[in-house]
């Protein structure tokens, strides 16, 4: 029986999961106040289409032409890390890695930050119009062929993954070849222009009759890719697949990596009342992901069923920077340990995305996960004494100071006794000490896994 | 069994190096370690790489038919249905020793050294090697390759599963994957393999004694709560990150300062691993970029000139970067094994490229006084006729009577769930000798000589 009331591992765990990571000021915050409370502050966001612009909006536009690849990288790092709605910029990342689009020859920085602002707007609105949107969106037309996608030749690149991994998934796979030829047909004429805007030329677009999933799709032009998006969405072969599928991906992006992929033969309860929401408000994102972080299947882990999440590198950097109030912004030796993590921001390994669970950790990640926070240190070194880190000797008592500016509610005994063992075999300044404290504590079992 | 309790099993892992028992031997690229070893058994046993090509390399383009084989049509459909991809025959590298040359077929122009290896009795093409039924989502289908059970869950790798029966000694690292991320393939019920970048490996922090007070510490987060499941698997992943740093923080890349391609990278330093005492005995490396759906020529090229020039360092060295060809003690007891998840379509699309296809052919490059039976085996795909062409290349040889083939007579350690193994891949006994030409050893069922299938 969970209390309405939030404890300090509950704040913990829904900003450690869902917002980047707690500070201080974030336990001092809601520790206490009701959990509801919480999740309703984190999901009150206002649109980006018609909120004030936030301080860095202006050069998410410069960034933006600069057709650059690092400098769009540091600018979201730093969005992701002084963002005031953490929990969007949490969605957007999930979003990308849903949508996983790369950063290629032909698919542009500039294109990556434009599908990235696209992403945000839709981040906490309706999945519908997310997909619709994703699927004429000039990065994600190049990257998945759909720019030259025509009546005289189909591509499928596009329609197979579509349905594959952005709508229905394949356990089971309700679709066929036949399927995915048709929904190529449909998505025909749509080209990224001189300028780089998406622009439909119906000299390239097939005009006769398609049937998908059993759905039969007469010539809409311009409008038609809607009519695809909306097959796969609203079939009836598998009624819930798509609701289903979409709940799963939150699930394990949010929560852990559910046993079974097949959702109707395992069902998972936290997958069926996310689903459930998704379903009954025609996939209100919002409204899904508020039921998911008020469930008791996310906010209690049960650690004997591995329900735990192993936090991305992305969450853990950020997460490892806010504390410190650290930029980081033009710092590449941070932004390459990402890529070593696993984790570049606009570079998913290919449109699958990035791993999730145990998948995420081996020696050379971990290693790179070390070694980032280690960076953040040296970067840190001179700022010390305006935003110092706690002193060492906290460690010797229990180490409450260390965990709260870590965002935690406390070590685990096993832990604590590490960091204890470290600084009784060092004899360094303190502020060396405190480096290394740092980095072994966000190394910590509970720090990279809640 | 329930799915919770072979997930509690699939994280309890014993496959981690552990510090100080073996004494590392990392010599000078190139120099013989076998009789200074710490176990003869392990510097004799056999070593397999598998080199996977991501995203589909096109098969149609690699192992290319020349002409028309009596009976079929091959070359006439291939320039029909090909017009901009097409390679003219007299560009090919031709698959001529005297039992493969009636096939007419010939290597992609980027597989210089690989042919020149194959002209050597070092190479043994399976053509159209695939599974039932055909998958062309890349995901599934790697999962299907690596995991090698069709049909089935991919909840293992059938290497992994090779390191389940044969188990993994202390301090032997038997199973390594070159890259950031475990490949499903080395992934076992109960063991599993271990991720190296590259070398030397070491923390940024440095090597100081006070800084490696904090490696220590880190490792001791193996003795993490073992209730919590996935916080415990991150301890055990610290405990051999920390002892990986230790053995191989001083250990330099033989490509070091070079600007080979990171599949040269990864194979070489795999090489040097082999070389070493450490017990490795099966490697994984990928590259990817094969998914050539648009402007495939130069794509293409581009990337098989970097396998043939990995493939050809790993085994024959590089005079102009000073890497000496691999020991005749390892090279004899080496195998690579070369694939994609899938091939793709017969017919070029109109970007220049290529879609999702079906079998792919298995190359495996190795020992060149060894046991591997050179040449062409099993059974081209028909290409149709040009009235009526081919889709895709069709499977002609079950993917796991080739895997089977491997375990059973290159490692010793056959799956008990698979096939018998596809035959006359290997000699039954190690021979010495190999002249160029008509090798007769081994050569059993499944090789049509002189008739072809189109």
């Amino acid at each position: 029986m969970v209390s309405e009331a939030a404890s300090r591992a509950d704040i913990a765990l829904l900003f450690g999961r869902a917002a980047f990571g707690a500070t201080s000021a974030d336990l001092g915050q809601w520790a206490g106040q009701p959990y509801a409370a919480a999740v309703d502050h984190l999901l009150d966001v206002p649109s980006p289409a018609t909120r004030a612009p936030l301080a860095d909006d202006a050069d998410r536009l410069v960034v933006q032409a600069l057709r650059n690849p690092q400098q769009a990288q540091y600018w979201w790092l730093e969005r992701m890390r002084t963002t005031p709605y953490p929990l969007e910029e949490r969605l957007v990342l999930f979003w990308h890695d849903h949508f996983a689009t790369a950063i290629t020859n032909e698919v542009t920085a500039t294109d990556v930050m434009v599908q990235n602002q696209t992403l945000r707007l839709h981040a906490l609105g309706n999945f519908r119009e997310m997909a619709y949107a994703l699927t004429i969106d000039p990065a994600m037309l190049k990257w998945l062929d759909g720019n030259v996608n025509v009546n005289r030749q189909p591509n499928e690149n596009y329609a197979r993954e579509l349905l594959e991994l952005f709508t229905l998934g394949v356990i089971p796979q309700i679709y066929t070849e036949q399927d995915i030829q048709e929904a190529a047909r449909a998505l025909t004429g749509w080209i990224v222009n001189g300028v780089g805007a998406a622009e439909f030329r119906p000299n390239n677009h097939d005009t006769g009759t398609k049937s998908i999933l059993g759905v039969t799709i007469e010539d809409a032009g311009a409008e038609e890719y809607k009519l695809v998006v909306d097959a796969a969405l609203d079939q009836q072969l598998q009624p819930g697949m798509a609701t289903k599928f979409l709940a799963y991906k939150l699930v394990q992006n949010f929560a852990y990596d559910p046993t079974s992929r097949n959702l109707f033969t395992t069902p998972d309860a936290l997958i069926d009342e996310v689903a459930a929401t998704l379903a009954a408000t025609d996939y209100d994102i919002r409204e899904a992901v508020r039921t998911l972080l008020n469930s008791t299947g996310f906010r209690v882990p049960d650690e004997a069923a591995s329900t735990q999440h192993v936090r991305q590198p992305l969450e853990a950097i950020v997460h490892g920077a806010k504390v410190l109030d650290q930029t980081l912004r033009s710092d590449n030796r941070v932004r390459t340990t990402l890529d070593h993590a696993g984790q570049l921001p606009f570079m998913p390994p290919n449109v699958g995305g990035w791993p999730v669970g145990e998948a995420w950790l081996s020696p050379t990640t971990i290693r790179a996960r070390y070694d980032g926070l280690h960076w953040l240190t040296r970067l840190h070194e001179s700022r010390q004494l305006v935003h110092p880190m706690p002193p060492s000797a906290d460690i010797e008592t229990g180490g409450a100071e260390w965990a709260r500016f870590l965002g935690m509610a406390g070590f685990e005994p096993t832990t604590l006794a590490a960091l204890q063992s470290y600084l009784s075999s060092v004899d360094v300044p303190e502020n060396q000490r405190q480096d290394g404290l740092y980095v072994l504590a966000a190394m910590s079992p509970e720090w990279q896994v809640m | 069994m329930p799915e919770t309790l072979s997930r509690r099993r699939f994280l309890q892992r014993s496959g981690i190096l552990v510090a100080a028992s073996s004494v590392p031997l990392v010599g000078r690229i190139g120099e013989a370690f076998g009789e200074t070893t710490s176990d003869p058994a392990l510097a004799e046993r056999n070593r397999l790489v598998v080199v996977f090509l991501a995203g589909g390399n096109d098969a149609l383009n690699t192992l290319v038919p020349m002409g028309d084989v009596p009976g079929t049509e091959r070359r006439g459909v291939y320039e029909t249905v090909r017009p901009s991809l097409k390679i003219a025959a007299d560009d090919l590298l031709a698959l001529d020793r005297p039992d493969d040359v009636g096939e007419l077929l010939g290597l992609h122009p980027s597989l210089s050294r690989l042919h020149t290896m194959y002209q050597q009795d070092r190479v043994a093409v399976v053509p159209g090697v695939g599974y039932n039924p055909e998958i062309m989502s890349h995901f599934e289908s790697t999962d299907v390759w690596q995991s090698g059970r069709p049909g089935l869950t991919y909840d293992s790798g059938w290497m992994g599963r090779h390191l389940d029966r044969a188990g993994i000694g202390v301090g032997e690292l038997r199973g390594v994957a070159m890259g950031r991320q475990l490949p499903l393939l080395l992934k076992g019920r109960e063991q599993q393999g271990m991720t190296l970048p590259g070398l030397p490996f070491r923390f940024a922090d440095g090597t100081q004694p006070v800084i490696k007070a904090r490696h220590t510490a880190l490792g001791s987060y193996r003795g993490h709560p073992a209730t919590e499941i996935l916080e415990a698997y991150y301890g055990d992943q610290c405990g051999a990150t920390a002892d990986l740093v230790d053995q191989l923080e001083d250990t330099p890349s033989p490509v070091e300062g070079t600007n080979v391609s990171n599949l040269a990278r990864g194979l070489m330093d795999a090489r040097l691993l082999l070389e070493g005492d450490y017990g490795v005995e099966v490697v994984s490396v990928h590259h990817p970029g094969f998914d050539t759906h648009a402007g495939q020529a130069s794509l293409q090229a581009a990337r098989l000139s970097e396998v043939d020039a990995a493939i050809g360092m790993f085994f024959d060295g590089d005079e102009s970067l000073g890497i000496p060809p691999m020991n005749a003690f390892l090279a004899e007891r080496t195998m690579l094994l070369v694939f994609s998840e899938f091939s793709r379509r017969v017919r070029e699309n109109a970007s220049g490229g290529t879609d999702h296809g079906d079998s792919v052919p298995l190359f495996m490059v190795g020992p060149a006084a060894g046991r591997l039976v050179p040449g062409l085996h099993g059974q081209h795909p028909s290409l149709g006729t040009v009235a009526s062409p081919a889709v895709v290349l069709d499977r002609t040889t079950d993917v796991t009577t080739v895997y089977q083939a491997v375990l059973q007579e290159w490692l010793g350690n056959p799956d008990p769930a698979y096939p018998d193994p596809f035959p006359g891949l290997f000699t039954t006994t190690t021979t010495t000798t190999s002249t160029g030409g008509n090798n007769g050893n081994g050569k059993g069922g499944g090789r049509k000589n002189g008739t072809s299938n189109g």
